[in-house]
C-alpha cells in the first residue's frame, strides 16, 4: 500500500497564474513509522472541489484508507483538517475537523473541535495535517511554523491531558502555544476516546483520540506567526463584519449566547418533551426533578462567559460548583451532550454534570461515550444480569454519582475488569459481546450513542439514521429554519410531527452542515441553527473575497453534496447500507408523549427510500448511484466503488 | 485599568468579562495589516487556561509613560490628537530598550517585519473595542469608564439588597 497515493483526477497547478489567498495550500504529511515530517502542496483540485476542513479530509481518507484497514491499523490516516475561514476575522472562523476511519463506526468517521488549535495550525502555514503509521515510542509533533518536529512523549504518556499541556509549554518555553492532546483514555484505545484542545475543547465524536493513541502519538502543539492572506482585503473585512452584525442581531445572543447549550436541555425537555433519561427509560426528566437541572439551576453554576476564536456568540461558559461534595470546583463547561450524559445515568445534578464535564476532559474521552456504557450498564445491573461481585464491589444503581465516577476511571484507565474493559468498546460491540438480549437496550446506530430520541420527530430519525458518522444531530438534523429561507416556503423545524418534506430538509442540512464544516465556521452562530444568523449567501461572499475564487450558494451547497457523497460512497465501500440506517426496536414500539409518538416503521422506510430518490442514490441498498457520482464529478469514486461490485 | 486620553476617552479592560476569544488580536491585526494574524495584533489576551482566567493586555498609554522615558533617540511621543502614546518608525534604532520598561509588556516586536510595535488606538478609534462581543474592552468617556466596573463589581451586593428586602414581605393569609 503506497504511502502518498497519486491523488487521482486532473491537477491545476495555477500557481503560476498568481498566489493562493484563503488557503495556506500546504498539508504536513507526518509519517509517524519513519519519523519524519514533509510538506506537501495541497493538490489544487482538492481546494477547488472539496473546499477544505471536513471536505478535503474526507477526500483524502476515501483515496488512502481502504476497506480492509482496521481503525488501529498503522495504515489508518488520521487527519487534522481547518477551513479557508478558519484563523480569519469571519465570525466563530475558529473550527477545525479530525477524519479518520472509526473505531466504533468501523467506516466514516470525523469530529469537530472549536477554541484555537485549528486558527494556529493555520497561522503556522497548515490547512491539514495527515498522519499515518505508529511511532516505536510515545511522541508529540511540534510545529513552530515551518519548523517540524517530532519529540519524544514517554515522560508524557500515561498523564492526563492538563498536566500534558503544562509539562508541553514549559518544554517548548511559551505558554501561549496551542495543544491538542489525549489523555489516558486514547492511550488505552478506549473506542470513544477523544481529543482536547485548548484545554477544555474536545473533537469528542468517533473515538479520533483511540486513533490517535494507536499511533502512540501523545500530543500536538504549534505556534504560528504567518498571516492568511486575502484577495480582497477591503471586500472581505466589510463582509465579515456584515456577519459579525447579523449574528449580533439574531435571537441567538439572548438564548444561547446567555445560557449556552444548556437552553437546547429546556427547550427539548418542556417544550419538545423528548429528552433520553435513565438509558431511554423514560422519555424526559421527571417534571417534579426538571427544576434541578433546568436554566436557573444552569445559572447559578456560572461564573462567566467563554468563546472559541474570533466568536461573537461564545456560548460556552466558566462554570463553578457552589455546594455538595465537588464545591470549588471551577472549569468550562458545559455542553447539552454532558446533561443529558447525567440524565442518562439517573443522576439530577448539574454539580455532578460539571465534575463530569472536568473528568471527561482530563483523561481525553467523550462525554456521552462512557455514560451511554455506564447507563445501559445500570441497566443490566437493574435486571441482575450483573451484579456488585461483577464490577468489583461497584453498586451500579440509577443516579449513583460515585459509582459512576469510578467506573469512568476505570473505562478510561483500563485497569478494571473485562467488563469494565468492555464498557470502553462502545455499547454495541460491548452488548453484542455480552449477548443476553442486552443488545436490545443499547441505543446507537453504526457504533455512535444515540443522543436524541427518533420519536421527537421525522427528520430527528431520519438525520440520526442517516448520519455518514453514526447517530448524531449535527451532520443532518435541522435546527433552524434556514430551509425554509432558502426553498422560500413556510417552514417551522420544531413542528416534526410529519414525514412530508423532511428527507428534502434533511439532505439540505447534511449539505449545509458539511460545508460550514468544511470552511471552519461553527454551526452555532450560522444558518445551521438560526435562519437570522450567516448562511450560504454571507458564506460564499466572504469566501469570494478571501480566496479571489467566485462562489455561490447555489456553487458551496453543490460542494457539500459532493462531500456528503464521498462520505456515504466510504461507507457503502465499508459494508454499511440501507439497513444500518435504522434504530433499535424500542422507538418502533413504545411511544412517547411527543406529537410523533412512536416510529411507525413502514412510514420510517418510506421516508428513507423517499430520501435515497431524492439523493439519486439506489433506494434498495442506500448506495451513491455511479450515475449521481459522475454527475458529481467523482468519476474515480464510482469507478472504484464498480470495481469493488459495491454497485452497478 | 485606566488610561488617559487627550480627547476625554479612555480605553480600559476587564478581565472579569473577558471571554478569552481574541476577537480583539484579530481585528487589530487586520485592520492595520490587512491579513488575518493575530501574533501581529497590539494587544494580547493571556489565557491562563487552568484557572479559568483570560486577561486582555493592551497599552495603557500611560500618563508617565516609562517607554518615553526608556527611549534614548525620542522615537517614542504623545500624539496630541488621540493622546496616545506612539512610535516613529522613522526614528527608532529597534533597539527594545522600551519593551524591558513597560510594566504591562504592551510593546510587541513584529514577527513578520521584526520592528517594534505598539498600540497607537487606531488614530483615535481603537478597533478592538468596537469588536469586543462583551465590551471587555471598552473605549469610552474618562469618567464612564471607573462607574462601569463600579457597577459589575457591586451587582451582588445589590442582589443580596434586593433579597433582604423580599424576606420582608409577609406571604398572603
Amino acid at each position: 500500500m503506497p504511502r502518498i497515493t497519486i491523488i487521482r483526477g486532473r491537477e491545476d497547478h495555477l500557481r503560476e497564474l498568481g498566489r493562493l489567498f484563503g488557503w495556506a495550500g500546504k498539508t504536513l504529511r507526518v509519517d509517524l513509522t519513519r519519523g519524519d515530517c514533509f510538506t506537501q502542496d495541497t493538490p489544487e483540485n482538492l481546494l477547488r472541489d472539496f473546499l477544505g476542513g471536513a471536505g478535503i479530509n474526507a477526500k483524502i481518507l476515501y483515496d488512502e484508507v481502504g476497506p480492509n484497514v482496521d481503525p488501529f491499523d498503522p495504515e489508518n490516516l488520521l487527519i487534522f483538517g481547518a477551513g479557508p475561514l478558519t484563523g480569519t476575522i469571519a465570525p466563530s472562523g475558529s473550527r477545525f475537523c479530525v477524519t479518520a476511519k472509526g473505531p466504533f463506526t468501523f467506516a466514516f468517521c470525523d469530529s469537530n473541535s472549536g477554541g484555537h488549535f485549528g486558527p494556529e495550525l493555520r497561522f503556522a502555514g497548515y490547512d491539514h495535517l495527515v498522519f499515518i503509521g505508529k511511532s516505536s515510542k510515545p511522541t508529540y509533533l511540534w510545529i513552530d511554523d515551518s519548523s517540524t518536529e517530532l519529540r519524544d512523549a514517554s515522560h508524557l504518556w500515561g498523564k492526563d491531558v492538563w498536566e500534558t499541556e503544562e509539562i508541553v509549554k514549559e518544554e517548548v518555553g511559551d505558554a501561549d502555544v496551542k495543544i491538542a492532546a489525549i489523555g489516558p483514555a486514547g492511550e488505552n484505545l478506549v473506542r470513544y476516546a477523544a481529543i482536547i484542545n485548548d484545554h477544555s475543547r474536545a473533537a469528542g465524536w468517533g473515538g479520533m483520540g483511540a486513533v490517535m493513541g494507536s499511533k502512540m502519538l501523545k500530543a500536538i502543539a504549534v505556534r504560528g506567526t504567518k498571516g492568511i492572506q486575502v484577495a480582497r482585503p477591503e471586500e472581505f473585512e466589510r463582509f465579515c463584519i456584515k456577519a459579525k452584525d447579523m449574528v449580533l442581531k439574531s435571537p441567538k445572543p439572548k438564548t444561547v449566547g446567555i445560557y449556552g447549550k444548556p437552553w437546547l436541555n429546556w427547550l427539548r425537555n418542556e417544550v419538545q418533551k423528548s429528552n433520553p433519561t435513565k438509558n431511554y427509560k423514560l422519555p424526559r426528566v421527571p417534571p417534579d426533578e426538571f427544576k434541578k437541572v433546568g436554566l436557573e439551576a444552569f445559572m447559578d453554576l456560572v461564573v462567566k462567559w467563554k468563546g472559541c476564536f474570533n466568536c461573537q456568540l461564545d456560548c460556552s461558559h466558566i462554570l463553578q460548583s457552589k455546594r455538595g461534595p465537588y464545591a470549588g470546583l471551577m472549569t468550562e463547561g458545559f455542553e447539552y451532550n454532558q446533561q443529558i450524559d447525567g440524565q442518562m445515568m439517573g443522576t439530577y445534578d448539574l454539580n455532578f454534570v460539571l465534575k463530569w464535564t472536568a473528568e471527561t476532559n482530563r483523561l481525553g474521552v467523550d462525554c456521552d461515550g462512557p455514560a451511554y456504557a455506564i447507563a445501559w450498564a445500570m441497566e443490566l445491573y437493574e435486571n441482575n444480569m450483573i451484579t456488585k461481585e461483577g464490577l468489583d464491589g461497584i453498586e451500579l444503581t440509577w443516579g449513583n454519582q460515585q459509582a459512576c465516577l469510578e467506573m469512568l476511571g476505570k473505562i478510561c484507565k483500563r485497569n478494571g475488569n473485562s467488563f469494565e474493559y468492555l464498557l470502553g468498546e462502545g455499547i454495541d460491540l460491548a452488548s453484542r459481546k455480552f449477548g443476553k438480549g442486552s443488545e436490545k437496550f443499547a441505543y446507537h446506530v453504526k457504533g455512535g450513542r444515540l443522543e436524541i430520541d427518533p420519536r421527537t420527530g421525522w427528520a430527528t430519525a431520519l438525520a440520526h439514521a442517516t448520519s455518514t458518522r453514526g447517530a448524531d444531530h449535527l451532520k443532518g438534523m435541522p435546527l433552524s429554519n434556514a430551509f425554509g429561507v432558502w426553498k422560500k416556503i413556510p417552514y417551522e423545524f420544531t413542528d416534526d410531527s410529519k414525514p412530508e418534506h423532511k428527507a428534502e430538509a434533511v439532505i439540505f442540512f447534511e449539505h449545509l452542515n458539511t460545508v460550514t464544516d468544511s470552511i471552519g465556521l461553527c454551526k452555532n452562530d450560522t444558518w445551521s441553527q438560526s435562519a437570522e444568523c450567516p448562511g450560504l449567501v454571507e458564506f460564499a461572499e466572504m469566501l469570494s473575497a478571501l480566496t479571489g475564487k467566485d462562489y455561490t450558494a447555489d456553487s458551496l451547497l453543490r460542494i457539500g453534496e459532493r462531500i456528503y457523497n464521498v462520505e456515504r460512497a466510504y461507507n457503502s465501500r465499508c459494508g454499511l447500507n440501507r439497513s444500518h440506517d435504522s434504530f433499535q426496536e424500542k422507538f418502533f414500539s413504545e411511544p412517547i408523549e411527543t406529537k410523533m409518538g412512536v416510529l411507525d416503521r413502514e412510514t420510517f422506510e418510506k421516508l428513507k427510500t423517499e430520501y435515497y430518490m431524492l439523493r439519486g442514490w439506489e433506494p434498495s441498498t442506500g448506495h451513491p448511484t455511479a450515475k449521481k457520482l459522475r454527475e458529481l464529478g467523482l468519476d474515480s469514486v464510482a469507478e472504484d466503488l464498480k470495481i469493488r461490485r459495491v454497485i452497478s | 485599568m485606566v488610561e488617559e486620553s487627550s480627547a476625554g476617552y479612555v480605553l480600559f479592560t476587564q478581565a472579569k468579562t473577558c471571554v478569552g476569544c481574541r476577537t480583539c488580536e484579530a481585528f487589530c491585526a487586520y485592520h492595520r495589516y490587512g491579513e488575518n494574524n493575530p501574533a501581529r495584533a497590539l494587544l494580547h489576551v493571556l489565557k491562563f487556561d487552568n484557572l479559568s482566567v483570560d486577561i486582555p493586555v493592551v497599552c495603557q498609554h500611560c500618563g508617565e509613560a516609562p517607554c518615553i522615558a526608556a527611549c534614548s533617540i525620542g522615537a517614542i511621543s504623545r500624539d496630541p490628537r488621540t493622546g496616545a502614546v506612539v512610535i516613529d518608525q522613522n526614528a527608532c534604532l529597534q533597539c527594545r530598550a522600551c519593551v524591558p520598561a513597560c510594566p504591562f509588556g504592551a510593546i510587541t516586536i513584529d514577527p513578520t517585519t521584526n520592528l517594534i510595535s505598539k498600540c497607537d488606538l487606531c488614530g483615535g478609534d481603537p478597533i478592538c473595542a468596537r469588536v469586543c462581543p462583551k465590551h471587555a474592552i471598552m473605549f469610552t468617556k474618562r469618567s464612564v469608564g471607573p462607574r462601569v466596573l463600579m457597577r459589575a463589581a457591586n451587582e451582588q451586593l445589590a442582589q443580596s439588597v434586593e433579597q433582604s428586602y423580599r424576606s420582608r414581605v409577609k406571604p398572603p393569609a
